[in-house]
């Protein structure tokens, strides 16, 4: 449950480097692994749905830089929240509205409305809606990154409300034109997982359990086609993870359990694979876009390949040998990268200097339950898992105790710090001054000045829900549990607390 | 024929033993010392003949014709020119043309009618089509536009005439008596005018609209509940900003209703508890809010809606507005605190009152707080007790640093007003069976005893700065005083037109 709760906060506050990803093998990347236990050694299994709450306060907002939009599955409206002013709009939407997006250019806000099998486009200043009905019963939105498409589809694994019924399928997917207001329906691989867009916004891919859905966004309609990913359909691994080069022309896939890599040429359909040594746990393209690393944990190895020519010679490193890192994450200042695991529980992680491809390894006072960057790469957020490490020293102040740890990558200055609760929600500014995280049952914002490595503890009036920061600001807001809806908004140079509640009275108001 | 029947027959008791000096055997009085006062005079219903008389300050008595209808409730309209009154008369349902008196109707044949009267100059102007069930007025500055509905207080002794819309409030243009009903959800509670008069505010059940005074609609309907089961009574309303904010308080909540009439938008501010009693502080424009529950006053800014609290020794439950100093005491009895509170800097002066305060004024020029205060509940020692055991009068300097005046009064205080003249202050206390009017000097607490013919039972203040001093007459005595000269003209035994009770059922042929 929390899994995808917290997958879903950093989804929306594009934060972080890094995705929530799938936790089959342990080791997830960045962001993607909060394991009940904190760390048990073993690969958390627990990857169930979250609890169906029919809560509307626990839906996740969406911000522009001037707007918070909320939406109101109960009353089937979003709330539009205007900041600093606070004023409140409501707009009707379709029905059971459970998910709300807004365009990179902030002119648009998306919400996926599960009753009534449509989505809704907002213009964000005027509220005008725009109503495309889609396929039924699908419970996934995904927008492309030029705002230009949203992407629906059905996961037996998330939350779901408002079925209609009738047939289900798990191979369909909707694909709409924000623009145009069209709907072309499709049917892409078995349980498709993800949706990726490529840089020049002329394709998407859905990824599928044992396939890649190619949909070619230059052609009216969408063209699909679908590419196999393994040769034996009967036993094709499922895929895990999927990244694109930046030119457009490849996909790199890895599958569980498989030992090698995945190689779709995007122009030829042609899968290729690559040999790895051991099950590869983590893929990542570099911020720079010149090198696709892939972390194997059991061979202790990490493999790099060219990304716009992956069949080049493969780059190889030993990692430590007592150390099973794997995962990996671009992060700081100079080019360089985190190396660390989420899936035992170990006190360390190891900085790779990609210019000397030294690897130093450094300590911890926890393991590490899951871990960020800033988006200017000069801070390091880790948040450890509540268990201790198997030889931790008895006088370690943090066993027993949930933990995170702030440290800087360009000096590793760091300031751990014990909490009171499990942390179950994080965000940045865009800027990277500042970053902010909500705990358990605890009625307080935490807010992280980046430059000195300092807290402020902020109290909130009631038990926050869901956290995220005005793009482009270092305003914080946090969703609260209240029966007529609260928000808070922080705005942390200034440390100024405003709050609205009851907003969903607003849907109500009439003339 | 008039006849003096009704007095055997309701009281049971010889009409000749009738001892006027005290009213004994009377089931109704023959005069009611609560007087209406306009600029052309004194209004005196007669209960027991179902008559109204105006009185003029220069003792003239004339009968206000009612076509037969007995007053039973007057409302001054703010114009100080126009009463309200709401009259009822006896309607006997039986057609026979031989049936002229109420005795000679049968008893459930007689039903009573109803209606509101608009009175000028010592006339009825008007018969307003207002339900006269509708007992409860709220006016506009001037006094121009006045809205009835159903007193919440008086239900329990409201008698329907085949339907009665309790979804509606009825406007009243004063002045030419055209009457606009307008729905405005069930149970109306109060009304509230905006300072520019554009605007009604209307306080219903679980809602609140905002009916436009130039087209007689509602403009807005803010909803104060979202669950249909759930019944949201409001409590009290204030108008903030210059009357862009509604702020409005509901039964057994702390939260407190911030409606915004521009933005057509709602917030909740969530309090410690559920204010008592509130007001705009018009200099600060922050609202101030006490609870008889809390050792606290709140103040809250219009700007953020942010709640800074003060904490008091005692709790407080009504607040007074003055142009320095607000002033928060507490009428329950075994309280004695009276803070003098500068909202804007928070700045708190506490006075002691020696017994527990009953009512409080501030005086025109806001020099004073002056108190009628109860005997103590708990009796202490000494000159303690002796204050503890008597009723007061309290002097409570705001202009200057100086120590309370606590005065004991003879008798209970009947009626308490205030006179600023040339820069004089004084208090014209009357008290119960005692033959005389005091007249305080607040500045030197010394008082002046006016000699009275009876023992007083009220005084009001009439619009031209005299007041009208009611006296315990069975036959009726009113007194208007000049403060100015201490001239006094009485006029008495009006009450004796109501000796004499017609039975003939009035507007009979009309009917």
């Amino acid at each position: 449950m929390r899994l995808i709760l917290l997958s879903s906060l950093l989804a929306g506050c594009s934060a972080y480097e890094g995705s929530a990803k799938d936790s089959r093998s342990g080791d997830t990347g960045a962001n993607g692994d909060w394991s009940d236990s904190g760390g048990s050694g073993e690969a958390p299994n627990d990857t169930a749905p979250p609890e169906q709450e029919d809560d509307f306060l626990k839906l996740e907002p969406a911000a522009t830089d001037a707007y918070v939009f909320v939406a109101n599955t109960s009353r089937n409206t979003v709330t539009r929240i205007s900041v600093p002013s606070l004023a409140v709009l409501t707009a009707d939407v379709g029905k059971i509205p459970t998910r709300v997006v807004t365009t990179a250019d902030y002119k648009k806000a998306i919400t996926l409305n599960e009753g009534s099998d449509s989505v809704s486009i907002l213009d964000a200043e005027t509220l005008a809606v725009t109503d495309v009905p889609i396929r039924p019963n699908f419970n996934r939105l995904a927008l492309s990154n030029d705002g230009h498409w949203v992407m629906c589809w059905y996961d037996p694994d998330a939350e779901s409300q408002g079925s209609s019924g009738g047939v289900q399928s798990f191979n369909e997917a909707s694909l709409v034109n924000v623009d145009t207001a069209t709907h072309t329906p499709m049917v892409v691989g078995f349980n498709p997982q993800s949706v990726k867009w490529t840089e020049d916004g002329q394709k998407a891919l859905v990824v599928s359990d044992a396939s890649l859905a190619v949909i070619d966004l230059t052609q009216n309609p969408p063209d699909i086609s679908l590419i196999e990913l393994s040769d034996d359909p009967l036993n094709a691994p499922a895929a895990e993870e999927v990244e694109l080069s930046p030119d457009g022309n490849w996909a790199f896939v890895r599958q569980f359990g498989a030992t090698d890599l995945a190689v779709v040429s995007l122009t030829d359909r042609s899968v290729e694979r690559i040999a790895l040594g051991g099950n590869p746990t983590d893929l990542d393209l570099s911020p720079d876009g010149a090198r696709i690393t892939i972390v194997s944990r059991d061979a202790h190895k990490l493999y790099n390949l060219d990304p716009a020519d992956p069949f080049a010679a493969l780059g190889e490193l030993d990692l430590p040998a007592d150390s099973p890192y794997g995962s990996v994450l671009f992060a700081g200042p100079r080019p360089q990268a985190i190396l660390y695991t989420t899936a035992t529980r170990l006190d360390r992680y190891a900085v790779w200097d990609l210019l000397t491809d030294s690897i130093t390894e450094r300590p911890l006072v926890k393991p590490i339950q899951t871990i960020g960057v800033s988006p200017t790469g000069g801070s390091l957020l880790i948040f450890h898992t509540l268990a201790d490490a198997p030889d931790a020293s008895s006088s370690n102040p943090f066993n027993g105790h949930w933990a995170m740890t702030q440290i800087d990558l360009t000096d590793f200055r760091e300031n751990p710090l014990l909490l009171p609760a499990e942390p179950e929600g994080y965000s940045v500014s865009d800027d990277g001054s500042y970053g902010f995280f909500i705990m358990k049952d605890q009625k307080v914002l935490e807010s992280l000045i980046f430059d000195t490595l300092l807290p402020v503890t902020v109290e909130l009036p009631s038990l926050p829900v869901y956290l995220g920061v005005l793009p482009g600001t270092n305003t914080a807001y946090a969703s609260q549990e209240h029966e007529l809806g609260r928000i808070s908004f922080y705005d942390a140079p200034t440390n100024a607390l405003d709050t609205i509640t009851g907003f969903e009275l607003n849907a109500d108001i009439s003339h | 024929m008039r006849t003096l029947l009704p007095l055997l027959l309701l009281g049971g008791c010889n009409p000749w033993n009738f001892d006027p000096n005290n009213g004994n055997f009377m089931d109704t009085a023959l005069w009611d010392p609560n007087v209406a006062t306009l600029n052309d005079g004194a209004y005196v219903r007669l209960p027991h003949a179902g008559k109204l008389l105006r009185i003029t300050p220069s003792g003239e008595v004339t009968e206000v014709d009612l076509r037969g209808a007995s007053p039973q409730k007057m409302v001054e309209v703010a114009d100080n020119q126009s009463l309200l009154v709401t009259a009822t008369w006896q309607v006997c349902e039986d057609d026979d043309p031989k049936i002229k008196r109420v005795e000679d109707c049968a008893y459930d044949d007689l039903t009573t009618a109803a209606e509101l009267d608009l009175v000028r100059d010592g006339k009825v102007v008007q018969t307003l089509d207002v339900p006269p069930q509708f007992t409860a007025f709220a006016f506009n500055a001037n006094g121009s536009i006045a809205a009835a509905h159903l007193d919440p207080a008086t239900t329990a002794s409201v008698v329907v005439d085949g339907l009665l819309n309790l979804t509606a409030v009825v406007f009243v243009e004063t002045v030419s008596g055209a009457v606009h009903e307008v729905p405005v959800g069930f149970a109306a509670e109060s009304v509230l005018f905006t300072e520019d008069g554009s605007r009604a505010v209307v306080l219903s059940r679980s809602q609140v609209a905002v009916v436009d005074l130039a087209s007689w609609a509602v403009s807005v309907t803010f909803p104060l509940t979202l669950d249909p089961d759930t019944m949201v009574t409001p409590q009290d309303v204030v108008l903030a900003a210059g009357g862009r904010y509604a702020l409005v308080s509901v039964s057994g909540s702390a939260d407190l209703y911030v409606l915004d009439l521009e933005q057509e938008s709602i917030d909740l501010v969530e309090l410690s508890s559920s204010p008592t009693d509130m007001l705009v502080d018009t200099g600060s424009d922050q609202t101030v809010m006490v609870s008889a529950s809390r050792r606290q006053v709140d103040v809250l800014e219009h700007e953020f809606f942010e709640v800074e609290s003060y904490e008091l020794d005692e709790p407080c439950n009504a607040i007074l507005d003055g142009d320095v100093w607000t002033v928060l005491y507490n009428t329950n009895n075994g309280y004695h605190d009276l803070y003098l509170f500068q909202p804007e800097t928070g700045l708190l002066v506490e006075y002691r009152a020696e017994n527990p305060i009953s009512k409080l004024q501030l005086t025109g020029d806001q020099r004073f707080a002056v108190a009628t205060m109860n005997p103590d509940v708990s009796i202490g020692s000494g000159v303690s007790g002796f204050y503890d055991i008597h009723y007061g009068l309290g002097i409570f300097p705001l202009a200057e640093e100086a120590d309370p005046v606590a005065l004991v009064l003879e008798g209970a205080p009947v009626g308490l007003e205030l006179v600023s003249n040339n820069g004089v202050n004084q208090a014209l206390v009357l008290m119960s069976e005692v033959d005389a009017l005091l007249r305080v000097d607040l500045a030197t607490g010394t008082a002046e005893p006016l000699e009275l013919e009876l023992s007083p039972t009220a005084i009001t203040s009439s619009p031209d700065g005299k007041f009208v001093i009611s006296q315990d007459a069975p036959l009726g005595q009113l007194s208007f005083l000049d403060p100015a000269t201490s001239n006094m003209v009485t006029a008495a035994g009006f009450a004796s037109m109501g000796l004499t009770v017609d039975t003939l059922l009035p507007r009979r042929d009309a009917e």
